[in-house]
């Protein structure tokens, strides 16, 4: 009977625990987040030649999406953020695509498949950046999202569904 | 009380491992993805004295492209490499189109010819993770001894 017991116990409590655990990872916030930080400084200059650094996008809400033409789930999610961008900017939301690639695959991908958000091209310095928003994978696509603070609000490894992309935008814009 | 302790840890470490992902790979955050070293590791070793079997462990959950894969040598330069990739399990990649890729082991001989005791040779591979994350091309260099066998 004691036994029983235990076992009951250990059963609610794991059953709880699972129902905790998928609604912590079902909302942005608390999935792809950590304490809000100060965006680190950066300086990119996209393929029209004009620099981007993050007093450009004080009081906007920014989505860094680092991406590579050998990226499938980045060029996957590639339309789906350029949709975002056009309904959303005259709201506030701007997009900013560095790709650690090469210009020329980078411009033969763009001319096939063009977004509207700003392209940069690098490499190295890139994956330094990534570090620099905190990741320690190096791998694609990779997403941060800045507010109109300029705080990294939420960082997010791999493609971002339609569904995530929306709550994200809801949650902050 | 074995059995107490018992309950009380899964208790704990279930809803932990469940709320960091570990049950589920789709998700984005950084917890739910290995880094590329350990989603792909990769060794060589000498069969005889004129082949080198390398060999690459993929985590569950991930793969290889057959098409980005690539083998040269580094020292000596004189020696020359022969080498065919195996066929891969086919794949319909939305970006790549029809492709191959591995999973689980990939093991892929290379016949040396090298007036050496050593070879060094450079490994090029790419890969991503089922669950829509893709990591840059890695490079593996390693110095086989020919001898070895």
């Amino acid at each position: 009977m004691k036994a029983l017991t235990y076992v009951v116990i250990a059963a609610a409590a794991l059953g709880l625990g699972f129902v905790l655990g998928g609604w912590h990872r079902d909302h942005p916030h608390d999935a792809a987040s950590t304490e809000p930080v100060p965006a680190p400084a950066f300086s990119l200059v996209d393929l029209n030649g004009e620099a981007h650094t993050p007093e450009r996008y004080t009081g906007k809400l920014l989505l860094i999406n680092f991406w590579a033409t050998w990226c499938t789930p980045c060029v996957l999610e590639m339309p789906r953020l350029d949709a975002a961008y056009q309904q959303y900017a005259e709201r506030g939301l701007a997009i900013l695509g560095p790709a650690l690639d090469d210009s020329a695959a980078v411009s033969a991908f763009l001319a096939e498949k063009p977004v509207s958000y700003p392209v940069t091209v690098g490499d190295q310095a890139l994956f330094e950046l990534m570090d620099d928003f905190g990741d320690t994978l190096g791998a694609l696509p990779f997403s941060v999202l800045i507010d109109r603070e300029g705080r990294v609000v939420e960082r997010h490894w791999g493609e971002l569904t339609q569904e995530q992309l929306d709550e994200l935008i809801n949650s902050y814009l | 009380m074995t059995f107490k302790l018992f309950c009380g840890l899964l208790a704990v470490i279930l809803p932990w491992a469940a709320n960091a992902g570990f049950f589920d790979q789709s998700r984005g955050n950084q917890e739910a993805f290995l880094p590329a070293e350990q989603a792909f590791i990769v060794d060589a070793l000498a069969i005889d004295a004129h082949t080198v079997q390398a060999r690459w462990n993929i985590a569950p959950g991930y793969y290889l492209y057959r098409h980005r894969l690539d083998v040269s040598v580094i020292e000596p330069s004189s020696a020359t490499l022969q080498w065919q990739a195996p066929s891969g399990q086919p794949y319909e990649d939305e970006h790549f189109g029809q492709v191959e890729i591995y999973h689980d082991v990939l093991e892929l001989p290379i016949d040396v010819a090298a007036d050496a005791e050593s070879v060094t040779l450079k490994l090029r591979y790419q890969g991503c993770a089922d669950a829509g994350l893709c990591y840059p091309p890695q490079t593996y260099t390693v110095t086989v001894d020919l001898n070895a066998k």
